[in-house]
């Protein structure tokens, strides 16, 4: 039992160690890249030359943050007559429509009602109304930056570009739970990035992503796709060799799951859908058609969320094993600590390969960190948030990938 | 795929390498480091094994008050904390640590049979008790770790106590031959008393039970705050956790 443990705990840190030096490596080749990226990104746009776009917001009993989702549209810093917003409520039985309903007069804002269907099919009802050069979506819990749509459409001005990700974070992050995944969203900001840089994008989020409209036109609508059409949309374009890029400043807020029930919902429900698509798109692993995408970076997450489960287990049984062991020594003898027993002597001091390795993973995802500080120019380095993240994270993720796993395997559907 | 993609994959792949072997070397070097430390603990402790035997040997029976080493009852001790903890680290069938552990075992037979004449020269008083326990960590006796814990206990709150401790399935001769003359028969964990061969589990309390009818022994309770051992803890093993 000890010797397999061993083996994957060395296999897990092996490619945790190859995937973080990889990233990096791919980073450091592109700095160039992320420094006219950064210039063309910054440049003013002529009014003239904007594309027209439609941002699409599908809304199912959204009333706490739809009105913000909105007014942050309307505010955005782009030219008036070249941009339209779609609100669809998808059969919302809360004060939804209510709400949207005092945006009817805004010349920009066109607002449509239909029978609740899922996200996927609001917006491909508002698909079919589109006349604009680019379309995009917003999820109704998250608010665009003023300056957001016109970094995305510079991106537009390479005709070989199809779609581009936005860079999410996370809307005043308070409790633990959303102080780490305000770390967790700044790494996806970088790993988008370096995806983008190897032309492996494979999910173009909810909260803004931007695509030109003949991705449509071309490859259809939306399809239901496990209630990951994001996901779907962005695999589909990979297939057709459709260019999907990154930007890092094109800033999108979203409200995150403050409770741990409403985390594993969320992520049970990304991961299932993840691992659902990829039955789905089997044929792209291990395919050099299609890539980094293909032989690398699908294979990889479809890996490494078994390789967290087994790390998870292994740490959970050795624990239970520790407990055991003290629980059999206070039943034996009774509880006893003293101070004198605490000596240093680096003869005691675990120096396994596995805690050298695991500190130079440390080390990596620390270095990520402070890039994606660096890359997004985030002035709140947040210390704490990166503490909770480091020690955490790894204790909250096997829940999901355990959930969905599951799910997925048994082909138990997800609600939403 | 261009074949300067696959190249990043390999140049990858021999970073990572890199780091790997680089932590397991490093790791190998400490451990190494680890059991060049116990070998010269073991030397030094030899040294001063045969030191004592020399020096009782030339001064004869008048000098008993000078036959006391604080220093090697301490090396003792932290020897053995240090070959139990490679043997948890290493594993039991490691074979730098069965020979580290059978260098131990033969200094503790050595420390027994001085520490006998030494009785029987000097008369201490109150006469310590000895303990010698055999233990195995083949999987066969699952109460060792537990008998492990009530000696160590009993062994820190009554310095009168001395206590060897053998793994039963060791292969050295020397302990071979003590399992013969002591007539070690029955499941382990077996205790053997001042020659008296107790065979099981014993708590805490059934020892103290057992204990107590050796003279100098004092229950803890019945402890005053000052020991009354005369005795010095000098030969005294600290941990009998192997």
């Amino acid at each position: 039992m000890t010797e397999v443990f061993n083996i994957v705990f060395h296999i897990a840190l092996f490619s945790a160690v190859y995937f973080q030096v990889f990233i990096l490596l791919i980073f450091f080749e592109n700095c160039q890249e992320i420094r006219k990226e950064k210039e063309f990104e910054s440049a003013e746009t002529d009014a003239l030359t904007c594309p027209s776009a439609t941002i699409i917001v599908p809304c199912y009993n959204e009333e706490k943050t739809i009105f913000k989702t909105i007014t942050s549209l309307i505010n955005l810093d782009y030219p008036k007559d070249k941009l339209k917003i779609f609100v669809v409520d998808d059969g919302s039985v809360d004060g939804t429509f209510n709400i949207i309903k005092r945006f009817e007069t805004n010349p920009a804002v066109k607002i449509f009602r239909k029978e609740n269907g899922g996200k996927w099919t609001a917006l491909n009802y508002a698909l079919g109304w589109v006349e604009t050069e680019l379309v995009g979506c917003l999820d109704a819990d998250s608010f665009v930056a003023p300056n957001a749509l016109k970094i995305v459409a510079a991106h537009f001005k390479n005709p070989e570009v199809m779609a581009v990700t936005p860079a999410i974070k996370i809307l005043n992050p308070r409790n633990i739970l959303e102080r780490i995944q305000n770390i967790e969203y700044r790494l996806s900001i970088f790993k988008r990035k370096i995806l983008s840089f190897l032309n492996a994008v494979y999910v173009t989020p909810g909260p803004f992503s931007v695509f030109r409209k003949q991705v449509f036109d071309k490859l259809g609508k939306y399809r239901e796709a496990h209630q990951t059409e994001d996901l779907e949309i962005a695999l589909r374009m990979n297939v057709n060799n459709y260019k999907i890029v990154s930007s890092t400043r094109a800033f999108v807020y979203t409200v995150a799951p403050n409770t741990f029930r409403g985390l594993v919902r969320q992520r049970t429900r990304w991961n299932y859908g993840f691992l659902k698509n990829m039955f789905d798109y089997y044929f792209m692993i291990f395919n050099k058609k299609h890539g980094h995408l293909g032989i690398f970076i699908l294979p990889f997450m479809l890996f490494s969320i078994f390789l967290a489960l087994g790390l998870f287990l292994i740490i959970i049984y050795n624990f239970i094993q520790y407990l055991m062991d003290y629980f059999i020594k206070i039943y034996t003898v009774g509880f006893e600590f003293s101070l004198l027993n605490l000596r240093f002597d680096w003869f005691f001091f675990n120096s396994d390969a596995l805690v050298f390795l695991g500190f130079v993973s440390l080390v990596l995802a620390l270095t990520s960190i402070i890039l994606v500080n660096k890359l997004i120019e985030e002035k709140i380095i947040a210390p704490f948030d990166t503490i909770y993240f480091i020690f955490f994270y790894g204790f909250l993720a096997p829940f999901w990938l355990a959930k969905s796993l599951y799910h997925a395997v048994f082909s138990k559907k997800i609600k939403w | 795929m261009l074949f300067s993609d696959f190249k990043k994959y390999f140049f990858v792949l021999f970073i990572t390498s890199i780091v790997f072997f680089g932590a397991f070397f490093l790791s190998n070097q400490l451990n190494l480091r680890r059991i060049s430390e116990v070998k010269n603990l073991g030397e030094s402790i030899t040294v001063n094994i045969l030191s004592l035997e020399t020096q009782f040997a030339l001064l004869g029976e008048a000098s008993c008050k000078d036959i006391d080493d604080p220093v090697l009852s301490g090396m003792l001790n932290e020897l053995a904390v240090k070959v139990s903890y490679l043997e948890g680290k290493r594993g039991f069938d490691d074979n730098e640590v069965l020979n580290l552990k059978k260098h131990y075992s033969l200094l503790q037979i050595r420390h027994y049979l001085l520490m006998k004449k030494l009785i029987t020269r000097c008369k201490p008083d109150p006469l310590p008790i000895f303990v010698i326990y055999f233990y195995s960590n083949k999987g066969d006796c699952p109460d060792c770790v537990r008998q492990g814990y009530v000696l160590t206990y009993l062994r820190e709150n009554h310095p009168v106590l001395k206590v060897y401790a053998f793994d039963y399935n060791i292969n050295l001769s020397a302990v071979e031959t003590l399992i013969s003359i002591l007539k070690i028969s029955g499941e382990l964990p077996i205790l053997v008393i001042n020659d008296k061969v107790f065979s099981g589990f014993k708590s805490i309390e059934d020892l103290t039970q057992i204990l107590s009818d050796f003279k100098g022994f004092v229950p803890v309770e019945t402890q005053e705050t000052e020991p009354t051992v005369t005795l010095k803890p000098t030969y005294i093993i600290e941990s009998v956790s192997l």
